[in-house]
């Protein structure tokens, strides 16, 4: 046979196409944390609770969950695993990795620490914007197929934020009381996460298109061939 | 090779709209015509087409190891000299690719001949790997076409696999996928890539190109501030290499579909080459750049700009004086010269054989259909089969 051997016409539908939708949603649980969780960086406090309410009402798409260990520092985690120093050592900086790359960004640091507290913010080491520090490191093995993987985490000394006390992901998950050295990670919680940053300007692509389609009027075919 | 009516089918037009197919008429016209089909024996597939597909494709790999690192030749492709680091980088690395469509003129019998490699963004993948398909499973159930029949098209199981294997390197990580506003057709298309893409199990998101941005140290971000690390653009190289971000490509941690590399290959001046690195290559026309004084040897010959879509600025000479010559933008950056080799008649149409590839292999063909020798965007598309 040389054409395609079957296709599944079901998810190739547009129209009423409401399990091919489900499954963009829940392929897309993570970028619409990130739409929800980014909002915040354009400091309106109010739509924190909008990226918690969202994250919440996600929560179906994944139902795999594990208990994981949250660790304030390298020594905490060496405590609590003997023996284990250089793993809670490469732990840690994979997670302060992550942090960079993740964490929310403020273009000034009164925005950073109206949300996460007086001197618990720093710039950015490239961008030079601001981040919340990192409070501690969650690792996780189960979830990622028995590979361990590792996620900033940032808590709140801001009486005004709604994740003030807590543990909360980059994503702007809250997981509860910092108090506790454990949380329930849910397998979506070990993805790799989109990086977060601040966009300086756009539109720089896209003018040889308006210039050429000038040129032949309105089109709709575009700029393939 | 042949041209078989065929009475259409009554609910097409439903189904198109039930499944998203929204370019079926362009300006008013008929684009998806399936008042006929082409019929193909699988020694014309097999022998003519699908095999010669892979040689033509290996010839133009041959012709970008040969182009990159050499300036003379960069500077012959019209390609900005920022970028020759980046490309060669991008080749040195085997960035990979995901497909390509190469246009035939073929007429049943006889060496197909190569008129030019659309490499960089290919459209009509949706109505080949998926439409196209959907048409002979209803005919064959409603018994207009024979059960036996088939198709030489497994683009979109290919395309599908394709996924799969780039995901390998890109665990975990978004595909962004990309083409300008106000463009029903190249939307379609990226939309039907996406498909592919997330039944490869990848997690995509849209972005237009003109809503890309850049960060303060360089890097691509899309509408919500995201890094963009894995983008599919469905907008040519050459434009974006002399536009405001430009100077970015290669220099970020932005990994391209098609990639960079790519821009050698959907440049017109890969012909003239592949006569000089081919001669007499059965499947290849004698070509030259513009100015070549081999050029007065052809009595007849096409004089295409190095870029251009759609058939723009192209001009037919016949005993050395313009017969034909199609209008537009393109032309500035020089032009090349083609022996002419006109497209098979079938009826009043002039036929085009568009013949994929993904990942070096080929995986199908699609039909258009002109009543001008110069195939352009008005062009309708028709379905193939293979008889056995």
């Amino acid at each position: 046979m040389k054409r395609s051997k079957s296709i599944n016409l079901e998810t190739m539908r547009k129209s009423d196409a409401l399990c091919d939708t489900n499954l963009d949603t829940c392929r897309n649980v993570e970028n619409h944390d990130k739409v929800e969780s980014h909002k915040k960086v354009s400091a309106t406090r109010s739509s924190l609770s909008v990226a918690v309410v969202a994250t919440f009402s996600m929560a179906g798409c994944s139902s795999d969950s594990e208990e994981a260990a949250v660790y304030r520092s390298v020594e905490d985690c060496k405590d609590s695993n003997p023996g284990q120093a250089e793993a809670c050592q490469i732990a840690y900086e994979n997670a302060e990795k992550e942090a960079e790359r993740t964490a929310p960004k403020y273009n000034s640091q009164r925005d950073c620490e109206d949300e996460f507290g007086y001197d618990r913010c720093r710039r950015h080491s490239s961008s030079g914007v601001f981040m919340p520090m990192m409070a501690g490191y969650m690792i996780g093995s189960m979830l990622n197929g028995g590979r361990y993987s590792y996620n900033p985490m940032f808590t709140s000394y801001s009486r005004h934020s709604p994740y003030y006390g807590n543990w909360v992901g980059a994503g702007g998950r809250d997981y509860g009381s910092r108090y506790n050295s454990s949380v329930r990670a849910r397998s979506g919680d070990f993805q790799k996460k989109p990086t977060v940053t601040k966009t300086m300007s756009r539109g720089g692509f896209g003018s040889r298109a308006a210039a050429a389609s000038s040129w032949s009027g309105s089109r709709s075919s575009g700029w393939g061939g | 090779m042949l041209r078989m009516p065929i009475p259409e089918r009554s609910h097409w037009r439903q189904q198109a709209s039930e499944y998203g197919f929204n370019f079926h008429t362009m300006y008013g016209e008929p684009y998806w015509d399936e008042s006929a089909y082409y019929q193909f024996t699988l020694k014309q597939i097999e022998e003519d087409i699908e095999d010669p597909t892979e040689e033509i494709h290996q010839m133009c790999l041959a012709v970008v190891d040969r182009v990159v690192g050499n300036d003379e030749l960069l500077r012959k492709f019209q390609i900005p000299p920022s970028y020759w680091q980046s490309i060669s980088d991008s080749w040195g690395r085997k960035d990979p690719s995901l497909y390509s469509r190469i246009d035939l003129a073929y007429d049943g019998q006889g060496p197909a001949k190569l008129y030019e490699n659309n490499a960089d963004t290919p459209t009509s993948v949706y109505e080949t790997g998926f439409w196209q398909w959907l048409w002979l499973a209803d005919n064959a159930r409603s018994g207009h076409i024979s059960r036996n029949a088939d198709q030489f098209n497994s683009l979109q199981d290919k395309l599908v696999e394709r996924f799969h294997f780039l995901a390998q390197t890109h665990f975990n990580e978004t595909l962004h996928f990309a083409c300008c506003k106000d463009t029903e057709e190249d939307f379609g298309t990226v939309e039907y890539l996406k498909d592919c893409a997330v039944q490869a199990g990848i997690t995509c998101k849209f972005v237009y190109i003109e809503d890309i941005g850049r960060t303060q140290s360089g890097e691509f971000t899309d509408k919500d501030d995201v890094i963009v690390t894995w983008i599919f653009k469905l907008y040519p190289w050459e434009f974006m290499m002399h536009e405001e971000f430009g100077p970015l490509i290669g220099k970020n941690e932005t990994c391209w579909l098609e990639p960079l590399w790519k821009s050698i290959l959907s440049n017109k001046a890969l012909l003239p080459l592949l006569w000089e690195l081919f001669p007499n290559h059965p499947n290849l026309l004698p070509a030259y750049f513009e100015g070549d004084a081999r050029v007065n040897d052809l009595k007849d010959y096409v004089k295409k700009p190095i870029f251009s879509r759609e058939g723009a600025n192209i001009s037919v000479f016949r005993n050395g004086k313009c017969t034909r010559e199609v209008p537009g933008p393109y032309g500035k950056e020089g032009y090349i010269i083609q022996a002419y080799h006109p497209l098979p008649q079938f009826g009043d149409n002039y036929t085009l054989i568009g013949s994929w590839l993904v990942n070096d292999k080929p995986a199908g063909i699609s039909m258009r259909e002109d009543k001008s020798l110069v195939t352009q965007d008005m062009s309708r598309y028709l379905p193939h089969i293979i008889q056995y």
